[in-house]
């Protein structure tokens, strides 16, 4: 018999605000989190803005432990896993340490680093690299940290498939509750933002600006959009057992319903999104959580600025929800925090469990005018609504897309 | 809903062998894959040697335009991808939507990113070609995967170094068991990378000349590199459409150790509670393990805590079951290692020999149980387990079972 699974806890430290509350409070009056990039130094290229984290101090946020040799990919994942633990009101004890499992979803979290190794062993030979800084150059890291620095033992787990990322590892975490193997799993995503990162989206010119000439702005499904803005967070769930949960006196957010996710070589092919397989898994997720395109109340749309990939998406939601979608709310809070890749999905999730839990559903920002070519209801000013099912979309512009049901608990 | 999963098709790119007949040939001979490295520059380290790929040729199984898009890592991937699909005989029965891709990489495509910082470290970043830099994402690799052999379902990645294979065979058993998947490819890869060598050479765990696991004077890894894909299959799909099952994926454990970021706990205790869960996810016990393949890299902790929780597991039963590691042939592999040790175990069920654990040379008194001394050994295996270990406390171990 399969277990159901809940959210108890919230984790997040994003461009827009650490800490639930802080990061609630900017989603739902439309503050943005993009300002000019303080991380590294900008002047010698055309775009200048990020969705940066300005007060990550992984120190003060993990009194007790020792943050001295964490990257700061890890860093994003040890203290949101230390904020939605303390959300979750869980308590680390010998009982309750090997009864959680840490899935992370990452795709780059160690790109910084392990160039920088390179850098040191080629331009100051081998022997001044560090064997520390080599173990910051091995991508399992990034969720081995939670474990080793707060001594959770039931598995730890990196997950990778870009902008998807935090779904797959929330939709495969869950499945160690659903199976019985653990109690509790902290998961989601989390991508940090570097020279390094910023140059891969950068160069292939990705970015909002990144031609010359350009306006460097980030307008979700909106006219003239020319790319996105690069962000970051750490955005992870305490995904529980629900009988677990219900027996501690837990706060339930959202229960984690059904999950759909694929593949389309046509999109890998030319690098852009496409709606048809994005539109199959949508269903797909729908259908699994045993409900209809007419039941899902909110879209957390994936959208985040690019031409293609919005208009892909609005095309997706379009063809699966038909003469229902002008009464579904869609907002992309990509808007606000940029587009964290990995992290985006936590993000989302985040946001959609707090929208289901206060009834209170973020806007889009800088879409006023908004793209002809993306037929969706937009809202730009936030809208009190109580709701039961919310549908986080993702796709990526490398074939994959997905979504994700979440509804109140029943 | 609970279904079962089977191994019908095999395919290895290694040190000792690309294709799976080279590849077993190699293990049972007990061919030392082990080379001077010439791929890079290793002057400067003490320990230069490691198992290099040196009979992988691209276009045996790639088209031109495919090479000319994919990096090392993902070329070995995709080739051995084709190996296991044309051993499986799956061709005309995988239905796009119902298959999936799972990989296990430690460096994604690390080999990129050597590239791009030397060209940062001399000309600056404003060289890097876009081109270059974009095929380093590890997502990309089970994506080029599904691109050559059309599949539509969940593809994912998981970067987790030395267990990664397990891991995603782990995760492609799921999605058969759960009715998400039909077919998964589930496999791992890594090519050769100059920063293992910075990294290894610095902490003093590689060893200059040979990979000796257990053996009492053994000085520590050998990075190898290479590729495994296994075609994992539901068993209703298989007997269907009469596939040759080679062993049916009877279940994978995992667990961590919270002790350190790089070494293991000293009392073994993830690779235990693994090996429990692995033992508990098959429905198997203790005495039913045939054969164990080892994580047995070489360094001196590893191979002692590995033969500690064999103890535990196992009590008096562990000196009585044979336990070899082929990391003594092919070096450590990282991402490849627990996938390409997949691929041995399912050949080691279908036909019934061993293959040994090299240069093995003087007992420790710390590692005392039969590690298949440098020679093939003939002996059934009904069912076995494959341990892997990795940075971070990670631990899983794979249990393969004979369908005989």
């Amino acid at each position: 018999m399969s277990k159901r699974v809940v959210i108890t806890g919230l984790g997040i430290v994003s461009p827009v605000g650490t800490g639930r509350e802080a990061f609630w409070t900017s989603l739902t009056n439309g503050r943005t989190g993009i300002r000019p990039i303080t991380l590294f130094d900008t002047s010698q290229l055309a775009c200048k803005t990020g969705g940066e984290i300005s007060e990550l101090d992984a120190r003060a946020a993990l009194p007790g432990i020792k943050t001295g040799m964490l990257y700061r990919t890890a860093q994003l994942s040890c203290v949101a896993a230390k904020l939605g633990l303390d959300d979750a009101s869980i308590e680390l004890n010998a009982e309750t340490k090997p009864r959680i499992g840490v899935m992370i979803g990452n795709t780059l979290g160690v790109m910084q680093t392990y160039l920088e190794f390179c850098r040191t062993a080629i331009t100051k030979g081998y022997i001044a690299a560090s064997p520390m800084d080599f173990a910051n150059s091995i991508h399992i890291t990034a969720a081995g940290y939670i474990s080793v620095l707060f001594g959770i033992s039931n598995f730890n787990s990196v997950i990778s498939s870009g902008e998807l990322s935090g779904l797959d590892a929330i939709k495969y975490g869950a499945s160690f509750i659903r199976n019985g193997n653990a109690d509790m799993v902290i998961a989601g995503g989390v991508e940090a933002i570097s020279l390094e990162i910023y140059l891969l989206n950068y160069l292939p010119k990705f970015l909002s600006g990144s031609t010359a000439g350009q306006r460097e702005f980030c307008a979700p499904f909106g006219k003239g959009r020319n790319g996105f803005v690069l962000g970051e967070a750490g955005a992870l769930v305490v995904l529980e057992d629900y009988e677990h949960a219900v027996a501690r006196g837990a706060r339930i957010y959202a229960e984690v319903r059904g999950f759909g996710a694929g593949f389309d070589g046509q999109a890998f092919f030319s690098s852009t999104p496409a709606a048809k397989g994005w539109a199959r898994v949508t269903s797909l997720a729908i259908r699994r959580s045993g409900l209809s395109p007419e039941d899902i109340d909110y879209v957390s749309a994936s959208a985040n600025s690019s031409v293609a990939g919005d208009r892909a998406e609005a095309d997706a939601i379009r063809n699966v929800f038909g003469s229902t979608t002008d009464r579904l709310h869609i907002s992309a809070v990509k808007s606000m925090t940029g587009e964290s890749l990995s992290a985006s999905t936590g993000v989302q999730v985040c946001a959609s469990a707090l929208a289901l839990h206060e009834g209170v559903i973020p806007p889009t920002i800088n879409s006023e005018e908004q793209d002809s070519d993306c037929n969706i209801p937009l809202f730009s000013e936030t809208r009190e609504v109580k709701i039961k099912t919310a549908l986080i979309s993702a796709g990526t512009a490398t074939g994959l897309a997905g979504a994700l049901v979440l509804s109140t608990p029943q | 809903m609970n279904r079962r999963v089977v191994v019908t098709g095999i395919g290895v790119v290694s040190p000792i062998g690309t294709g799976k007949a080279a590849f077993w040939q190699g293990l049972l001979a007990g061919r030392n894959g082990i080379s001077d490295i010439d791929l890079f520059d290793v002057s400067e380290f003490p320990c230069r040697r490691g198992g290099q790929v040196r009979d992988f040729v691209p276009s045996q199984y790639l088209s031109a335009e495919s090479i000319s898009r994919m990096a090392p890592a993902t070329q070995f991937t995709v080739a051995a991808a084709r190996m296991a699909v044309e051993d499986s005989r799956l061709n005309g029965h995988m239905e796009p939507e119902r298959t999936s891709v799972a990989m296990g990489t430690t460096n994604s495509e690390g080999a990129v990113l050597e590239k791009v910082a030397g060209i940062w470290a001399r000309e600056g970043y404003e060289q890097i070609d876009p081109q270059l830099i974009t095929r380093y994402p590890g997502h990309l690799i089970p994506a080029h995967v599904a691109m050559e052999f059309g599949a539509e379902g969940p593809i994912v990645t998981l970067p987790n170094a030395c267990s990664a294979g397990n891991w995603a065979i782990g995760f492609g058993a799921d999605l058969i068991k759960s009715d998400e998947a039909d077919v998964v490819l589930a496999g791992g890869c890594d090519s050769l990378a100059r920063n293992a060598f910075v990294g290894f050479n610095r902490a003093f765990a590689m060893a200059p000349e040979m990979c000796q696991p257990f053996d009492k004077n053994r000085k520590g890894l050998m990075h190898g590199e290479g590729a495994a894909v296994l075609v994992l299959e539901s068993l209703d799909l298989a007997q269907r459409r009469g596939a040759h099952i080679y062993a049916e994926v009877a279940g994978v454990g995992v667990s961590c150790d919270t002790y350190h970021i790089t070494g293991p706990d000293p009392t073994g205790k993830g690779a235990v509670v693994a090996t429990m869960n692995a033992l508990a996810a098959s429905g198997l016990k203790p005495e039913d393990i045939d054969y164990v393949s080892a994580h047995g890299t070489g360094t001196k902790p590893n191979d002692k805590v590995e033969t500690l929780a064999t103890k535990k597991v196992f009590g008096d039963l562990a000196k009585r079951i044979p336990i070899s590691s082929i990391k003594s042939m092919i070096g450590h592999s990282f991402g490849a290692a627990s996938a390409i040790e997949a691929a041995a175990g399912a050949l080691i069920i279908e036909e019934g020999m061993i293959p040994p654990t090299i240069n093995y040379r003087e007992p420790d008194p710390e590692c005392d149980l039969d590690y298949v001394p440098n020679e093939a050994r003939q002996h059934k295996v009904d069912a076995l387990l494959s341990n892997a270990y990795a940075f971070g406390g990670n631990c899983a171990v794979l249990a393969l079972r004979s369908m005989r």
